[in-house]
């Protein structure tokens, strides 16, 4: 239990890839404006950066170093699309409303650069771990700000409405909100990284 | 007039390689990176292709049922018929159905498209028999949230029922029988969903031209029958049916 909450902790907060490593921002800000588009997002985010670390590890060997990056970058737009047309199929509305965003996830930093990083891990599963603790730090900061949004822009949470619509502040659900937000965001995490540093050097 | 095209930059010149001239190692590599390449994409879209093969047709059942949805919450019908209009219909229309219930004909539904401001907008509209708008639904809008997402208020899309008309926009309030208000801050928005409903007026009043003229030479026809029937009656004329009977 307590390792559990150590690996969340690190995930979340410590070692979040948007807040400390500033990937991943064009898919946080395009699907997070409704809780449920953030959620999707944030799960399918998860599900790739998973795939995609163990599909890594496993070509690593079989690849010639000068065309890692060429391979690996198809892994990544070949596992994206797959969620893609799963989502496609089983959940349209959901697909209807990341649109395009998803897709982008393919050409985004976080999936390439991270999953890329996590196969030098000497153990398989070391770099499963590494990949899920990545996806989760992402689908905690989507739903967060999805949260956020969605409640103060358009007053509503999920779809069901709590402040009526007059007094919300639909400037928070548009891009600004999103931007103003991850600054709020990325000095939060700062301040949190500075004081965990803090720490350790007292220790 | 002559133009003397100089271009601002050297000609671009490939170093020649000699594929023979090179070395046994560097032969193997290239061979090699070729052949990887070209195999990791073989596989990339043999899993992409089957993927989209298996569940095609799922993909168009679930997308296909977004409309039915809309349309029963319209026009609560038994069947859906689609319509394939005779003339050219505006290209925006997608589908055109015919809610029937026993036969009876219960309106007409049009699933329509419009250009927004980013994306383009799905519209359903159910007509009466008449020809009038009962109902618009918005079917997806991804356009900015907070702004565009307004027209998809009740508001702005009761406006439209009852019109059977072609509409204008016009900022600010109105009461005029051809005019439609626009959601402040959303004229693109508004006009999409303007154009999208006087798309489907226009093909329903054509469908409906082009059923009246079929009614009316239907009963033009009925009439020439009821009059031959009635002139062989009176013996006037004899029934080529008869003649041959009769030999």
């Amino acid at each position: 239990m307590k390792k559990l909450i150590a690996f969340l902790k690190r995930s979340v907060l410590l070692e979040n890839p948007v807040l400390s490593l500033f990937v991943g921002i064009t898919p946080l800000l395009a699907c997070s404006s409704k809780l449920l588009d953030g959620v999707f997002m944030g799960l399918c985010a998860i599900v790739s950066l998973l795939i995609s670390s163990m599909l890594f590890r496993l070509l690593r060997k079989i690849v010639p170093e000068k065309l890692r990056d060429i391979v690996f970058i198809l892994t990544v737009a070949v596992v994206v699309a797959l969620c893609e047309i799963l989502l496609h199929a089983f959940l349209p509305t959901v697909y209807e409303s990341l649109g395009m965003y998803l897709p982008l996830l393919s050409v985004s930093g976080l999936i390439f650069s991270r999953s890329k990083k996590f196969c030098e891990e000497e153990k398989f599963s070391g770099c499963v771990l590494e990949g899920l603790s990545c996806g989760i730090g992402f689908f905690a900061i989507c739903t967060a700000f999805a949260l956020v949004r969605e409640f103060f822009g358009c007053g509503s949470v999920a779809g069901f409405a709590i402040i009526p619509e007059k007094y919300a502040m639909s400037l928070v659900a548009g891009p600004v909100g999103g931007f103003m937000l991850l600054g709020i965001g990325i000095a939060l995490g700062r301040k949190l990284l500075a004081g965990k540093k803090g720490e350790e050097e007292n220790k | 007039m002559k133009f003397n095209l100089k271009l601002p930059f050297k000609k671009l010149s490939l170093p020649r390689i000699s594929f023979k001239k090179l070395t046994p190692e560097k032969r193997r590599e290239i061979l090699t990176s070729a052949i990887t390449v070209a195999a990791s994409l073989a596989v990339a879209a043999l899993i992409l292709g089957g993927a989209a093969n298996l569940l095609g047709g799922i993909t168009e059942k679930n997308s296909h049922s977004k409309v039915f949805r809309a349309m029963e919450r319209a026009i609560p019908a038994e069947v859906y018929e689609k319509i394939e209009p005779e003339f050219d219909a505006a290209e925006e229309i997608r589908a055109l159905y015919a809610a029937k219930t026993e036969g009876e004909l219960l309106g007409y539904c049009v699933h329509t498209e419009a250009k927004g401001y980013k994306n383009p907008i799905e519209i359903l509209v159910a007509m009466s028999p008449e020809g009038a708008v009962t109902k618009v639904e918005v079917l997806s809008v991804k356009e900015t949230s907070g702004y565009g997402s307004r027209m998809e208020d009740e508001a702005f899309l009761s406006q439209f029922e009852g019109k059977s008309a072609e509409l204008t926009l016009v900022r600010g309030k109105t009461d005029k029988e051809d005019k439609i208000s626009a959601v402040s801050g959303a004229t693109v928005s508004s006009n999409a969903v303007k154009d999208g409903v006087n798309h489907a007026i226009g093909a329903i009043s054509q469908i409906r031209a082009a059923e009246a003229k079929k009614e009316a030479r239907e009963a033009e026809r009925a009439r020439l029958a009821a009059s031959a029937a009635e002139l062989v009656q009176q013996n006037v004329v004899v029934p080529e049916s008869g003649e041959e009977a009769s030999e």
